[in-house]
Parts: C-alpha cells; structure tokens; sequence
C-alpha cells in the first residue's frame, strides 16, 4: 500500500518522541517498580543535564560571545521574575510573547484539525478521493513551511494572521495523513461485522471508522502541534512584532544572547508540556 | 431451504469450490469439515453474502444470495466484536442495523433477551477486552441470534476456547438454535470430529485438490437432545467418528 510509509503507527511514533521505551513497559508489567525506578531515573536526567551544561560552559569559554550556563541562568530568572510586564511595542515579557505565540499556534492548529480529520476520513474512506488528492498532498507536504508565508500575507493582508496560516498548513498534513491512515486501516473482521448486520454509513463512521480510527487522530494531533510550536517561532522571526520567535529575533538584534538561550529553553519547556497533554490524551483514548 | 449448484470460486488461480452442490433443509444443523483451505470458510462466506461465487447459485427459499441480508447472520472465529462498544452496544447496534423494522422498545427486548439467554445480562457495559474469550464468543452469538436470522452461520466459533468453556457455549447454542429462537437452520465449519458429530445432523467433510470439493456427506443418526458425556459410547457416534477419521487422514495433505 502506497500509505504505509506515510503512516506513523501509535507505537512507534511514542517511541520515536518519546525516547527508549523500555521503562514504561517495565514499569508497566511491575506497577510499583515505577515509584522504585524514579529516583534513578531523575538521577540519570541529572548525569545527562551535567554533561551537557559542562560542554555547553567548555564551548562558551573558547567563544567569547556565546553567553555560558550561569549567563543564561541569570537571564532566564530576570526574564521569569515579571513574564507579563508590558513596555511598549518593542518591550514586552516573556510570558505575554509566549501567550501571543500560543494564541496563533491554537488557532492555526485547531483549523488544521477541523479541516484535516475530516479530509483524512474523505481520503482514508475512499480510493477515488485518496487518488484525487494524495499526490496533492505529497507534493505540498514537504515544502518548507516559511514558503508558505508570502502567500498567506498576500491571502489574509496581515502579518500575524500569515503567521498563523503557516501554522495551520504545516500542521494540516500530519493530521490528514495520519487520519487517513486510521480511516483507511478498519480490521476486515470489523468491515464483514458491518456489512453482515447491514450497517448502515453513519453507523459505519460511528461506530467502526472513527472508533478505530481515534488513536491515529490523536497521534496525528500530536505530530501536527509539535511541527506548529516549532514553525511558529521561525513565523514570527519573519512576521515581526509581537509573539516568541520575535522575542527571540529582537534579543539577537538587541545582542542580548543569554535572552536568546533563556527563549530556547523556554520554548523547549512549553513544547515538552504541549507534547506530553497530547500523549496522555492518546493514552486515555487507547484505554 | 438452501441450495447450492454449481459452484466456483477461485483466489489466485487455485480453485478452492469446485463445482459444489449441497442443499440444505430447514431445521437443519450442518457441520463442515476438512483441512485447512479446503474451502469450508469460503463456502460459508459465500452463503454468507461477504464473498461472490464466480459461477454457480447459490439461494435461499429461491431467491438468489447476492448480499449480506438480515435472514443470515455470521458468528466469526475471532468474535469480531467493535472493540469500543460495550458488549450491550455491540449487541443493539447489530441488531439495530440489520432489524430496522424493529421499534426501539423490540430491539431492546431482543437484545436483553439473548445477552440474558448466554448469561452476559449483569456484564453488559463491559468492553469486549475487559471480558474473556468464551464471554465474547457468548456475546458474539448473542448479537447474531438478536438478528433473528433464519440461517446461522458459525465460522470455527469455538476454536480459540479452552475445552470447558467450548463445551458449555456448545450446549448453549444448540439450546438457544432450539428452544429460543426463531432460528431454523445451522451452518457450522468446525475443525473438531467430535463437535461436529455432537452438533449436527449432517457431516458435509470436504477436502482439497485434486479431490472433489465435497467428498462425502455424512448423516449423524443420533437422537436429541444429545448428552455429551454418554453420546461417546453409542455404537452410531463411533461409526461417524470412524469413517471421519478415516476420510480426513486419506485426505492428508502430503505437505503436512
């Protein structure tokens, strides 16, 4: 089948985000080996930040403008100590930039979703619509997502609105593709129970496509806020004004690169936070 | 009832029905044995209305078998039960479908009826996951007697059960095929000698290439009800036993 090397499947995309996953399913064999396993494992998160802080402070000293771990420490604590101070256009907190940037991720992600399941379910369930539009879609997929850009500015006549269109195409596709991989993957044994007791198409989709198809969506979902929390910071660098990417941006032309790596690990701590609401969600829909 | 003349169906070039003919009468319960793909599946499927003959008919009271229809309904080897349904949903839902004709208030005593009738009532709300196999099975069957079919089609229904538990669904069926339904006939492909002979009227024993599809019928003179611990001492059971074993060894496919 043409879909399978699209298709990311449930367990390995966890594997693939998540890391090695020999100590959930350990933990999941053992239920009381998790509570036992944890100190070793925050232990081992502590040897692995070690290393790597030390080779960030080695790096930093031979390179005199890369700002050094204790830098950006402090940085990260004076920007953290007032998120939401506002100053003027060119002046504000980093959680009011952090708000705007979610703000447009959500929507651009929400009418990626709205359009994207439905879509996924059209070309999953059928083999005309899913020859009509797949090649369509295996040739905008791979386009880099700030191409996109100019055609939402000229589209929408606004910067930040062609921000959030880049958002919402970039992370249409993962919602679709993995839509219609789980529309398109109904068991036979569910498709003959269907037509033995003369399912009906809304009973079908009911009660065997979108049940079956869930977990895909969820991943899918996943997959496409990762992509939208990573583009929207390149976006926003080009959009200007307001928003994380920005913030980021204007600390760089401000030479104020600690800022720039406080932004960093700040982005990669709201990312880790979205990505982890997502996969206890596809958990509580596997269940 | 049933009748089917002149039968074929090919995967891949092999001719796995070659030129079959069997009729069915009503009230009948009919066993299908063989070797793996000997086509006993096929058949079923066939009759069922999931797979198309290439040639040859195959009807009911007269009237061509072209689909699915609610007169036929299918318990599969593997339950088949919507995994996200409740054993209730899986059951009304079915019921719902093939039976529209049916007011809610029918439906919802037919499907309370044969949950009830295979001892599922009290575990209703449970997935198919959080039960045990002989319960889906049970449940399996449930939904298809809910259909009110008047052939049942039984594909291996038993064959993933633990002996016990095949034991107690085989009394169980032929208890709802006949005192509490309206279900008149029984088409069951088994790989058990002695399920088939417990259950059945008729041995149809079929067999791969070269040999014809069917390659005897075996009539089983056994009065019921039938007791499954004492049937095995009666002269007419170790006969079909007899001949049965004997066909399916000759039968053996060299491979194997």
């Amino acid at each position: 089948m043409t879909l399978v090397h699209n298709r990311v499947p449930d367990a390995d995309a966890e594997e693939a985000v998540a890391g090695p996953p020999a100590p959930t399913s350990r933990a999941g064999r053992r239920p009381r080996s998790r509570l036992a396993a944890l100190p070793g494992a925050i232990g081992w998160a502590t040897v692995g930040a070690a290393v790597f802080v030390a080779f960030w402070a080695m790096v930093a000293r031979s390179s005199p403008d890369l700002p050094g771990p204790s830098e950006a420490f402090t940085a990260l604590r004076k920007l953290l100590r007032y998120p939401f101070y506002d100053l003027g256009p060119n002046d504000k907190g980093i959680g009011i930039q952090l708000g705007v940037s979610l703000v447009k991720v959500f929507t651009g992600f929400v009418c990626a979703v709205l359009v994207g399941v439905p879509l996924g379910f059209l070309i999953g369930g059928s083999k005309r619509a899913w020859a009509a539009f797949n090649p369509i879609i295996q040739i905008l997929r791979p386009v880099s997502p700030l191409a996109w850009f100019p055609i939402g500015l000229v589209v929408l006549k606004d910067v930040q609105h062609a921000a959030t269109f880049v958002v919402f195409i970039t992370s249409l596709w993962p919602t679709v593709i993995n839509t219609a991989a789980g529309a398109s993957s109904v068991p036979v044994d569910q498709k003959n129970v269907a037509r033995v007791f003369k399912f009906g198409r809304a009973a079908y989709v009911r009660h065997v496509v979108v049940p079956h198809s869930l977990p895909s969506i969820i991943t899918g979902m996943r997959l496409s806020m990762g992509i939208a929390w990573m583009v929207i910071v390149a976006a926003e660098m080009l959009a200007g004004n307001t928003g994380i990417g920005y913030f980021v941006w204007n600390s760089y032309n401000g030479g104020s690169l600690a800022n720039v790596i406080a932004a960093i690990v700040t982005i990669g701590i709201v990312g880790v936070i979205l990505d982890t609401a997502f996969m206890r969600l596809g958990k509580k829909v596997a269940a | 009832m049933l009748e089917l003349r002149n039968v074929w169906k090919s995967f891949n070039g092999q001719d796995v029905l070659r030129g079959l003919n069997l009729d069915v009468g009503q009230g009948e319960f009919v066993s299908f044995i063989g070797h793996s793909g000997c086509g006993k599946s096929t058949l079923l499927n066939v009759v069922g209305g999931l797979l198309d003959s290439d040639s040859g008919e195959v009807s009911l009271d007269g009237k061509a078998i072209t689909a699915p229809g609610p007169d036929r309904a299918m318990v599969f080897q593997n339950y088949s039960l919507l995994p996200r349904l409740s054993l209730l949903a899986n059951v009304r839902e079915a019921a719902k479908a093939a039976r529209p004709e049916r007011s809610g208030g029918q439906t919802d005593e037919v499907v309370e009826r044969y949950l009830t009738a295979v001892g599922l009532w009290e575990h209703k709300d449970k997935r198919p996951a959080q039960v045990s196999g002989g319960m889906q099975q049970r449940c399996a069957v449930a939904r298809a007697f809910a259909v009110s079919p008047r052939l049942l089609l039984l594909d291996e229904p038993f064959g993933a059960l633990d002996a016990l538990t095949r034991a107690r669904l085989q009394q169980q069926l032929v208890d709802l095929w006949q005192h509490e339904s309206t279900t008149e006939t029984v088409l069951m492909v088994t790989h058990g000698i002695d399920e088939a002979i417990l259950l059945a009227d008729r041995i149809v024993v079929m067999a791969n290439p070269p040999s014809p599809s069917i390659i005897d019928i075996i009539p089983v003179d056994l009065p019921r009800p039938r007791d499954r611990t004492s049937i095995i001492d009666d002269p007419a059971f170790r006969m079909v036993q007899e001949r049965l074993l004997a066909l399916l060894t000759a039968e053996e496919p060299a491979a194997a």
